[in-house]
């Protein structure tokens, strides 16, 4: 118990969100591409360092941050989780994003396209749970006739491998297009949701109490997952299954850049427009119905013996159906949707930036970012206004800040350099928390190594 | 440019100089969550005729028995169990009323204190504990039984078919739990 709590106390000081605000459009990160396929990126070609090229980590909780619980300032630590259990919404949020780009690599074609083609590991956790929950485990049942509204629960978890491969294509000087690729293959997924169920306690009639556990309608689906098979087997089937062995799916990247003059940019993508068909190790659950209880109203007839327990169980599963299943479903993947307008300015005043090659290219951008995603189970939208630089020939910059609904302070901080054809960067969220890290909600980090070769004209 | 350098100098600065205050995870320790849970649990309306055997003469214990199929979950956590009982008694007798464990050979290994003396005519609730120290025996048990006895009566009083008469027994169960 104290284990699990601790361990969920630290995932939630990582932060949240899978909006990568700093990545999308900094255009010297081949990286950038991933996040929009037609993404003003180029280079003769790239190839990131095999398992260093994007090492990308997020995760928080809407609730509270670790330095709510633990802030070294005497008061006692069930106080501080009872004041954050009050101050908890309707429902909370936690989420886990975790992205290793094992291969990267892409060369520009002929055509003016660019190809570029990899794979990536992908963790993908988000659970939502309603604060009638927490205060059923916290407080007990023990409050009469308090309605305890259960259909906000929901959980998505799911580990898969993505193959991809895109094109970006410049269609005219103000028109470049990208579209990518994927393959997925899922290692486990599990999505559970109740869309509705009500519970609560009343005086009973023929007896003290009468529970109620009212229009329940939830489902469980799981596939990739063999609930009697040991740790240490689970552990050893995910190579297999990372690697094509798994759960199959297919999806496509869309992108855009359309440069409106020299100076405006406007770009957009949709990513993971895709499903994934979870056909081995299909495990589901439907349940549905309502069930009271006023106790069990005991005979005491030793002539016919009753086993008020089954008949208990009984009643239960007659009234609240569950069924279980085992046929494959599809889960889509969650859909996010990008969206930039920038404005360049300011000419490099060093002769010898590379860019200063090129016509119409400024040292300077600002612009606003809009990223939302779309799930069953959670959805979020996130505004950036942000500034990127061209320090020198050797470094670029970008600073952002970033509001969603659960931060209003979130600065970011992204630095890649380049030197010769070593590319590496460092993408940095919510800054401001840097005084107290244990204060964050939210945070993420993005690093990684690339090798990128420059056109010579 | 003066102006990134205003904006970068500052967050480069909050980057490099980035610290925890205090915080100390030991707390953790200290970390617990008492709480409880209510169930409803067993209810009966007695009759004269359950009193009576088949020849309709009073018979002096009644029995009947819940087999426990709850698993061990919790057991380490479990503080202790209050059982709440509403009894209602217009036969003009006395009963003796407890809740016996029994284990899986059905030999009795726990009593819940105190035995309950209802009295004719009688209203009563009173709520019963499991201490800390017998909790285990929740969980060792395979049956709970619930025994009524039915004494002499001292007045020569007995029950038979055309005696008037309710006994009403209503009952619940609270589990306090101290997660730590």
């Amino acid at each position: 118990m104290r284990k699990i709590i601790f361990l969920i106390f630290l995932v939630f000081t990582l932060g949240y969100s899978q909006n990568k605000q700093l990545l999308y459009d900094f255009h010297e990160l081949p990286q950038t591409l991933l996040l929009n396929p037609g993404a003003e990126f180029s280079s003769k070609f790239h190839i990131g360092f095999p398992l260093l090229s994007k090492i990308d980590f997020q995760a928080g909780s809407s609730g509270f941050s670790a330095y709510d619980i633990f802030n070294d300032d005497g008061v006692n630590i069930n106080t501080k989780i009872k004041k954050v259990i009050d101050n908890f919404g309707k429902s909370e949020v936690f989420t886990l994003n975790q992205q290793l780009e094992v291969l990267s690599a892409g060369y520009k074609l002929p055509n003016s396209s660019y190809l570029s083609f990899g794979y990536y590991q992908e963790l993908d956790i988000v659970f939502r749970f309603p604060k009638d929950m927490v205060d059923l485990f916290y407080d007990g049942n023990s409050e009469i006739n308090r309605r305890y509204e259960l259909d906000k629960f929901g959980i998505r978890a799911e580990m898969l491998g993505v193959f991809h491969i895109g094109l970006t294509k410049k269609l005219n000087n103000n028109m470049q297009i990208g579209a990518r690729a994927k393959i997925y293959s899922g290692v486990f997924n599990i999505r559970s949701k109740i869309n509705s169920a009500v519970f609560y306690t009343e005086y009973g009639t023929n007896n003290i109490y009468n529970h109620h556990l009212e229009n329940i309608n939830a489902y469980m689906d799981s596939s990739g997952i063999i609930f009697d098979k040991n740790e240490e087997d689970v552990l050893k089937d995910i190579p297999k299954k990372i690697l094509l062995g798994g759960n199959l799916g297919l999806g496509v990247d869309l992108g855009f850049t359309n440069w409106l003059n020299d100076q405006v940019t406007v770009t957009g993508s949709i990513l993971d427009i895709g499903f994934v068909n979870n056909s081995k190790n299909v495990e589901s659950y439907r349940s549905k119905g309502a069930y009271q209880l006023e106790g069990i109203q005991l005979l005491f007839d030793p002539n016919n013996p009753q086993d008020y327990w089954q008949n208990l169980e009984d009643d239960f599963e007659k009234n609240v159906v569950t069924d279980t299943i085992f046929k494959n479903y599809i889960t889509l993947r969650p859909l996010k949707l990008n969206g930039s307008v920038s404005y360049k300015f300011g000419r490099p005043r060093l002769d010898e930036c590379r860019f200063q090659k090129y016509p119409n290219i400024y040292s300077n951008k600002v612009g606003f970012h809009l990223y939302s995603t779309l799930g069953k189970i959670n959805s979020q939208a996130a505004a950036t206004l942000f500034f990127e630089r061209r320090v020198n020939k050797n470094v670029q910059a970008k600073i952002t800040y970033t509001v969603d609904s659960y931060s209003f302070k979130n600065i970011g901080l992204g630095i890649s350099t380049k030197l010769g054809a070593f590319n590496s960067y460092l993408l940095v969220d919510n800054l401001l928390n840097f005084s107290n890290l244990y204060s964050a909600r939210s945070a993420s980090v993005q690093a990684g190594i690339n090798f990128i070769f420059n056109d010579k004209n | 440019m003066k102006l990134f350098k205003f904006l970068i100098l500052p967050l480069l600065i909050i980057g490099t100089q980035s610290c925890t205050e205090e915080v100390d995870f030991n707390q953790i320790d200290d970390a617990s969550l008492q709480t409880s849970y209510i169930f409803t649990l067993a209810y009966v309306n007695f009759t004269a005729p359950n009193f009576l055997n088949n020849n309709n003469e009073e018979i002096e214990v009644i029995s009947d028995f819940i087999i426990r199929k709850f698993d061990d979950s919790g057991k380490d956590y479990l503080e202790k169990v209050e059982l709440t009982l509403e009894i209602e008694n217009t036969f003009d007798r006395n009963f003796i009323f407890s809740v016996d464990f029994y284990n899986e050979i059905g030999d009795l290994i726990y009593t819940v204190a105190p035995v309950i003396n209802i009295a004719e005519n009688s209203e009563l609730t009173t709520i019963l504990e499991i201490p800390a120290e017998d909790t285990h025996y929740f969980y060792e048990a395979k049956f709970f039984g619930f025994t009524f006895v039915l004494p002499p009566s001292n007045s020569g009083n007995t029950i038979d078919l055309s005696t008037e008469g309710t006994l009403t027994f209503r009952s619940a169960i609270e589990l306090f739990f101290n997660f730590s």
